[in-house]
């Protein structure tokens, strides 16, 4: 698995001291970071729409050979200021040939009608956006008020380092600091933006406590199942690019290396189906393939081949929903799973016991909820 | 006299199972999944008040 990499772009007027100082708050959470300086860049260039052009031109390419070099399907990014409008220009111009992972936009200038509903939900330009912005930032106020009045010359600009974005969206991110256009960029907010862009990694808080209470979910599995632990298992996963993945290292007894490679359609089989409904689900090995439909063959070869069942639970805020308890707001899915034999209790479905084992394991999920949603938000464990 | 038809093919047994809580039977399983529970690692067990109390079938 590539590392993930994230470009950082800065503003005008500055040749951005921040992209130096944030490279070890980026490299301690594992990412790549690549910093674009593209040189000092003048009031007067920014008003004029020729020179604002070929700046994006020349993100455009430097993206484009940055993820033909890598191999990189997509990348991060950090920016402040024009950056934060040059990041998403690019990304418009490109209509869809470019991708972001996850961004961190600083003093942003970006129009706050910007159609985060098609970049993040519908087309998935973007995965998630954390906007840093300041109630006291008057660059990005003037930035606006540029746009609305220095027309056919200004840039579609507004003021969302301020100002929220007009779109409400799970995945995008409204953070608000003290202060004005400089303060966003705080050396004490490194630590969380890294761990924002690290996501679905887990920083090492959050990991030990999800590992502890996977460990903790499997023994009581096995012992209810009247199991030999060896045999159980349990593993996380998560959407990520349209497909579910495993979270690195969220896992217990995962001895098949190329299970953690493993992609899973959104609604597919148990897996697929307890992320998209929020309910759990299990399903049991038939021969060759499976109660309910087998992977496609490059994911089925992934498979431990002892496999025999799985139990999934969805991962979210477990709530009434016309009378039945739904997961709703689901982050993803933890699987208990079992190798070499079916436990007779898994093979009666409506077993009362079995129901009932199954609840206490899919509601002991919520301190993971917790940090998945912590994790996600670049938050760390409070109560570590 | 009326040919007898062929009997269907018998129709397959749920295949993916899904698991339905409902509300009506909640005290109950409250009460199994916490005697389950017992035994349990402190963190588990608090994991799982969490949850319950926040969806509101704590009791």
């Amino acid at each position: 698995m590539s590392s993930k990499i994230v470009v950082t772009l800065h503003g005008i007027r500055t040749r951005g001291q921040w992209q130096k100082q944030i490279t070890p708050y980026l490299a301690r959470h594992g990412l790549v970071p690549y910093h674009l300086d593209y040189g000092w860049f003048g009031v007067l260039s920014f008003v004029l729409p020729w020179t604002r052009a070929r700046r994006v031109q020349w993100l455009r390419r430097e993206l484009r050979d940055l993820m033909d070099r890598t191999g990189a399907r997509r990348v991060s990014i950090i920016a402040h200021s024009f950056g934060t409008w040059l990041a998403m220009e690019a990304l418009e111009a490109e209509n869809g040939n470019l991708r972001y992972d996850r961004i961190v936009l600083t003093g942003s200038i970006v129009r706050r009608a910007f159609p985060w509903q098609a970049a993040l939900a519908r087309d998935r330009w973007v995965q998630a956006v954390r906007n840093e912005r300041a109630a006291g930032d008057w660059v990005v106020r003037a930035a606006e008020l540029f746009s609305r009045v220095g027309r056919p010359l200004a840039p579609r600009a507004g003021a969302s380092g301020a100002e929220p974005f007009e779109a409400r969206l799970p995945g995008l991110q409204e953070r608000v600091v003290e202060g004005g256009h400089g303060e966003v960029l705080n050396i004490a907010n490194y630590e969380k933006w890294a761990r924002f862009l690290a996501y679905p990694q887990l920083p090492p808080d959050h990991l030990r406590r999800v590992r502890t209470l996977l460990q903790q979910i499997r023994a009581v599995a096995a012992d209810r199942l009247e199991v030999d632990a060896g045999l159980v298992r349990a593993n996380l996963f998560v959407p990520n690019a349209n497909v579910l993945r495993m979270v690195r290292g969220a896992w217990d007894n995962m001895r098949w290396a190329p299970e953690h490679e493993l992609e899973l359609e959104l609604d597919h089989g148990s897996t697929g189906r307890a992320y998209t409904d929020g309910t759990p689900f299990s399903i049991r090995r038939r021969g060759a393939g499976w109660t309910a439909g087998t992977l496609p063959g490059p994911q089925q070869e992934r498979l431990e081949p002892r496999l025999q069942w799985v139990l999934s639970l969805p991962i979210g805020r477990i709530v009434r929903h016309e009378d039945i308890a739904v997961a709703s707001e689901v982050v993803g899915v933890l699987n208990v799973d079992g190798l070499d034999t079916v436990p007779a209790l898994m093979q009666t479905p409506g077993n009362p016991a079995l129901k009932t084992l199954v609840f206490a394991l899919w509601a002991a999920t919520e301190r993971i909820r917790e940090s998945l949603a912590l994790a996600n938000l670049g938050e760390p464990l409070h109560d570590a | 006299m009326t040919p007898e038809r062929p009997s269907p093919a018998p129709a397959p047994a749920e295949e993916l199972v899904q698991f339905l809580f409902g509300a009506a039977s909640a005290a109950a399983l409250l009460q199994g999944a916490r005697a389950l529970l017992e035994d349990a690692p402190r963190e588990l067990a608090e994991s799982f008040e969490q949850a319950v109390r926040a969806a509101g079938l704590a009791s």
